[in-house]
C-alpha cells in the first residue's frame, strides 16, 4: 500500500471515528424521550475541555427499597435500569431493573458509583455540562438567586436507555451564552 | 518585588562582566571550530591536523547536523504550540460560531493537516522536518477535535479515560506507518494517561493497557530504538500508580511481562532494569494489601533477577535488587511485627541495619576473585548503612528518648545477622583475604562496626557508654577510609575520609556547645575553628593526593 493510500485510509479512519460519535450523540437527540430532571450543580474545570458544570441530579442518589425492584445484584460497577415516570414537572424514578424492562414510562440507564445497603449513588453519563470559559460561575450565581427546584434540564433518552442532555433550563427559560 | 528586580539586576550585570571577558573569546573558538571542518573539507590540513589544533585548544569537533538539530526542534516546537492552542481554544468554548461549524472546521484542519503530512513527506520531498512536525500537529489537532466533540455533547469527565483512548488510538498508525517518532511518543504518553484515568475512574486495573504495551507499542517502539525507552518507562510509572491504587496483580503482571520480554524478545538491559524497579513496587502493593502476610513468593523473582543482572554484568541492575532485598526485609520484619503485635523500636531497627550492612561488605569482600566488578556496590552498600546508622546512634538524645529494649524480631534477627557475619569472616580467612594491607583494614572497620552494634545491643539502656562506642565506630571509619585511600592510592577514598572526619568533629562541636547559652560565642569559636581547620585539611590533603599522584 502506497503512502498516499495510508495517509487517505487514517483521514477516513479519523472521519469515520468522529462521525460515529456525532451520529450516535445527534439520534439520541432527534429520536429520544424528552424528559425533565431536577438538579444541583457546581463548578469546576477540565484540562482538555474548559469549565463544566458538575450536575447531580435528584435521580442520582436512590433508596431501591422504597421502588418496585427486580431481585439481582445492585452492587458497585453494575450497569441498572431506572424506570421513571412524570410527576409534575419532572420524572422520578419508578422502578429499578436489570433484565426484564418494565411497561410504561421511560427507562434510563445508569451505573453504581457507590451503595450503602439500599441506598444507591448512581452515575448516567449526563454529569457533565459544558460552559463556555468565566461562564459556569455566572449561571451558579443565577442558580443560588432562583429557588430549589427551578434549575432543570432537558434530557433525551433513547429506546435503549442512553442518555443526553439536551438544554439547562433555569426558570423554564433555557441556558443562553451571549 | 524589588528583590526580584534587584536579583535581575545583578545577573543581568554578571552577564554582561562574563559576555565582555569569556564571551569575547567563545566567539573566537567557534570560528576556529567551524573553519577547521572547512579546512579539511577544502584538504588545506588532514583530519589528524584539524583534531590536533581543536586539542591544543582544548575544544570539541563541530557537529555539522546541529544546524539540522535547530531546524528540527523549531518545527516541533512550532507544532506544540499550535497544537497546544487549538486544543486551549477548544477548552475555552467559543460560542460565536455554531457547533457544527466548529467541528466541520476543526475536522477539516486535522485531516487537511495530516494530508499536509503526508505531501511534504513524500510528494515534495524538501521539507523533511517540516513533514514530521506536520503529522504531529495532525495529531495533536486529532485530540482537539475529539475533545471538542465530546464537549459538545456533554460526555461527561467519569469518561474522560475514554477521550484520551480515542485520542491515542488512531494516531498510532501515523508513528506506525510513516515511521514519526512524535506521534509515537505522544500516543504513548497518552495511553499512559488512559490508563491512569480509567484505573481511577472505573477503580479497576486495566489490564488491557497492558496487553496494549507488550503487544503493540513496544513491538513498535523496534521503529524507533532511540525512543524505545518511552513505553517501559511507562510501565513503571503505571506499576507506580498501581500501588498507589492497590493494584497488586497489575503490578505483578507488569513486572514479569518485562522479565519475559527481556528474556525472549529483546535482551536489552533496559527492560531487566524496569523488571528489577516494577518488581519491588509489586512487593510494596502486596503489603499494602496484606499486611499480616508475609511475600516470600518475591524471592523467586529477586533470585533470578540477581542471576540475569550477574550473566549481563550489570550494576544498576545488583543495585535495585540489592535495594528490593533490603525492602523484602524490612517489610517481612513488619508483617512479622504485625502478627505479634509488637512495635517498631529505633535503636534496635539501626542496630540491625548496621548489622546488614557489615554482611554485605563481607559479600563485597567475597567478590575478589569472581564478578570483581559487582564488589563495590556490596561494599558501598554496606558501608553507608553502617555508617548512617552509626551516625545517628551517636548521639546520646537518641538512647535517652528511647524506652529500653525489650528482646523481640528485631533482636534475633540482629543476632542472626552477626552469626551471619562471623561465618562469612571464616570463610573470607579462609581465602586468605585478610592477608594484604586493605583487607587488614577493611576488617578492623567491620570488627569495630558488628562488635560495637552487639555490645549497644547487649546493653541498650546504657546511653553514655553508647554513645562511646558510636562515636568510636564513627572515627575508627573516617581514619580507615583516610589509610585505605593512601594505601589503595585512591584520591576519593582519601577524600571520603577527610569528609568523614570533618562530618564527625562538626556535629560532635555542635553536639556539645549548642547547649550553651551565649550563642555569640559559638558562633565565633566555630568560625575561627572552621577557617583555621579548614585551611590546615585542606593543606595537608592537598600534599598527600599531590603525593599520590605523583
Amino acid at each position: 500500500m502506497s503512502k498516499k493510500a495510508i495517509t487517505l485510509v487514517i483521514a477516513a479512519a479519523w472521519l469515520v471515528i468522529a462521525l460515529t460519535i456525532i451520529i450516535s450523540k445527534e439520534r439520541i437527540l432527534s429520536t429520544g424521550n424528552m424528559i425533565m430532571l431536577e438538579t444541583e450543580p457546581v463548578d469546576p474545570r477540565d484540562l482538555l475541555r474548559g469549565d463544566y458544570v458538575i450536575l447531580n441530579y435528584k435521580i442520582s442518589n436512590i433508596d431501591i427499597a422504597r421502588l418496585a425492584r427486580e431481585p439481582g445484584n445492585y452492587s458497585r460497577g453494575q450497569q441498572i435500569n431506572i424506570n421513571l415516570e412524570p410527576i409534575g414537572k419532572f420524572w422520578q424514578p419508578k422502578a429499578v431493573w436489570l433484565r426484564t424492562k418494565p411497561s410504561g414510562g421511560v427507562n434510563i440507564k445508569g451505573v453504581v458509583r457507590n451503595s450503602q445497603g439500599p441506598a444507591l449513588s448512581i452515575e448516567y453519563g449526563i454529569e457533565s455540562y459544558f460552559v463556555p470559559e468565566g461562564k459556569g460561575a455566572n449561571i451558579e450565581a443565577a442558580i443560588r438567586r432562583t429557588a430549589q427546584g427551578k434549575v432543570a434540564v432537558e434530557v433525551a433518552v433513547d429506546n435503549s436507555g442512553r442518555a443526553m442532555i439536551n438544554r439547562v433550563l433555569i426558570d423554564d427559560l433555557p441556558v443562553k451564552f451571549d | 518585588m524589588y528583590s526580584i528586580i534587584g536579583v535581575l539586576f545583578w545577573l543581568v550585570i554578571i552577564y554582561i562582566i562574563v559576555r565582555k571577558f569569556i564571551g569575547h573569546n567563545r566567539k573566537h573558538y567557534g570560528w576556529l571550530q567551524k573553519q577547521i571542518v572547512t579546512w579539511e573539507k577544502g584538504k588545506l590540513i588532514s583530519t589528524e591536523q584539524g583534531t590536533a589544533i581543536l586539542a591544543s585548544y582544548n575544544l570539541k569537533r563541530v557537529d555539522t547536523d546541529r544546524k539540522l538539530d535547530t531546524v528540527k526542534i523549531l518545527t516541533l516546537i512550532g507544532a506544540i504550540f499550535v497544537g497546544l492552542g487549538i486544543i486551549f481554544m477548544v477548552a475555552s468554548n467559543w460560542q460565536e460560531i455554531p457547533k457544527i461549524v466548529r467541528t466541520a472546521m476543526l475536522l477539516g484542519l486535522t485531516l487537511g493537516t495530516l494530508y499536509a503530512g503526508y505531501y511534504v513527506s513524500y510528494e515534495r520531498t524538501d521539507y523533511p522536518l517540516l513533514g514530521k512536525s506536520l503529522f504531529l500537529l495532525a495529531g495533536l489537532f486529532w485530540g482537539g477535535s475529539i475533545a471538542l466533540i465530546t464537549q459538545i455533547y456533554n460526555i461527561p469527565t467519569s469518561k474522560n479515560w475514554f477521550i484520551f483512548l480515542l485520542w491515542a488510538f488512531p494516531i498510532l498508525p501515523v508513528a506506525y506507518f510513516f515511521k514519526n517518532e512524535y506521534t509515537y511518543i505522544l500516543s504513548s504518553a497518552l495511553f499512559l494517561i488512559w490508563n491512569i484515568t480509567y484505573s481511577i475512574s472505573n477503580q479497576a486495573a486495566n489490564y488491557y493497557y497492558l496487553i496494549l504495551v507488550f503487544l503493540l507499542l513496544l513491538p513498535i517502539s523496534r521503529l524507533f530504538i532511540k525512543w524505545e525507552w518511552v513505553n517501559v518507562l511507562s510501565l513503571v510509572i503505571a506499576a507506580g500508580c498501581a500501588v498507589f491504587l492497590k493494584q497488586d496483580y497489575f503490578v505483578l503482571i507488569a513486572s514479569a511481562g518485562l522479565l519475559v520480554y527481556y528474556l525472549w524478545v529483546r535482551k536489552q538491559e533496559i527492560y531487566l532494569l524496569a523488571a528489577a524497579l516494577c518488581f519491588p513496587l509489586w512487593l510494596v502493593a502486596f503489603f499494602v494489601i496484606r499486611q499480616t502476610t508475609p511475600n516470600y513468593y518475591f524471592l523467586l523473582p529477586l533470585a533470578l533477577l540477581f542471576y540475569l543482572s550477574y550473566k549481563a554484568g550489570s550494576k544498576a541492575v545488583v543495585t535495585i535488587n540489592l535495594v528490593s532485598a533490603l525492602v523484602w526485609l524490612n517489610l517481612t520484619l513488619a508483617v512479622y511485627m504485625n502478627i505479634v503485635r509488637q512495635a517498631n523500636e529505633f535503636i534496635s531497627f539501626s542496630l540491625l541495619h548496621s548489622l546488614i550492612g557489615a554482611v554485605l561488605f563481607a559479600i563485597g569482600m567475597l567478590h575478589k576473585n569472581w564478578h570483581e566488578e559487582q564488589a563495590s556496590i556490596y561494599k558501598f552498600t554496606g558501608f553507608i548503612l553502617c555508617f548512617i546508622f552509626a551516625y545517628i546512634l551517636a548521639f546520646k538524645e537518641v538512647f535517652v528518648s528511647r524506652r529500653p529494649l525489650a528482646p523481640g524480631i528485631m533482636q534475633f534477627n540482629s543476632l542472626f545477622m552477626f552469626l551471619v557475619f562471623i561465618a562469612l569472616m571464616a570463610i573470607l580467612f579462609w581465602q586468605g583475604y585478610f592477608k594484604n594491607k586493605i583487607g587488614k583494614l577493611e576488617f578492623i572497620g567491620l570488627l569495630v562496626s558488628t562488635v560495637g552494634s552487639m555490645l549497644i545491643l547487649s546493653n541498650p539502656a546504657a546511653a553514655l557508654v553508647n554513645t562511646i562506642i558510636a562515636n568510636i565506630i564513627l572515627v575508627v571509619f573516617a581514619v580507615l577510609c583516610l589509610f585505605s585511600g593512601v594505601e589503595a592510592q585512591n584520591p576519593l577514598l582519601f577524600n571520603c575520609g577527610v569528609a568523614f572526619f570533618v562530618l564527625f568533629i562538626i556535629t560532635r562541636y555542635v553536639d556539645i556547645f549548642w547547649k550553651l547559652q551565649e550563642k555569640s560565642i559559638f558562633f565565633l569559636v566555630s568560625g575561627i575553628f572552621l577557617i583555621f581547620g579548614g585551611m590546615y585539611l585542606e593543606k595537608k590533603r592537598r600534599q598527600i593526593i599531590e603525593r599520590m599522584k605523583s
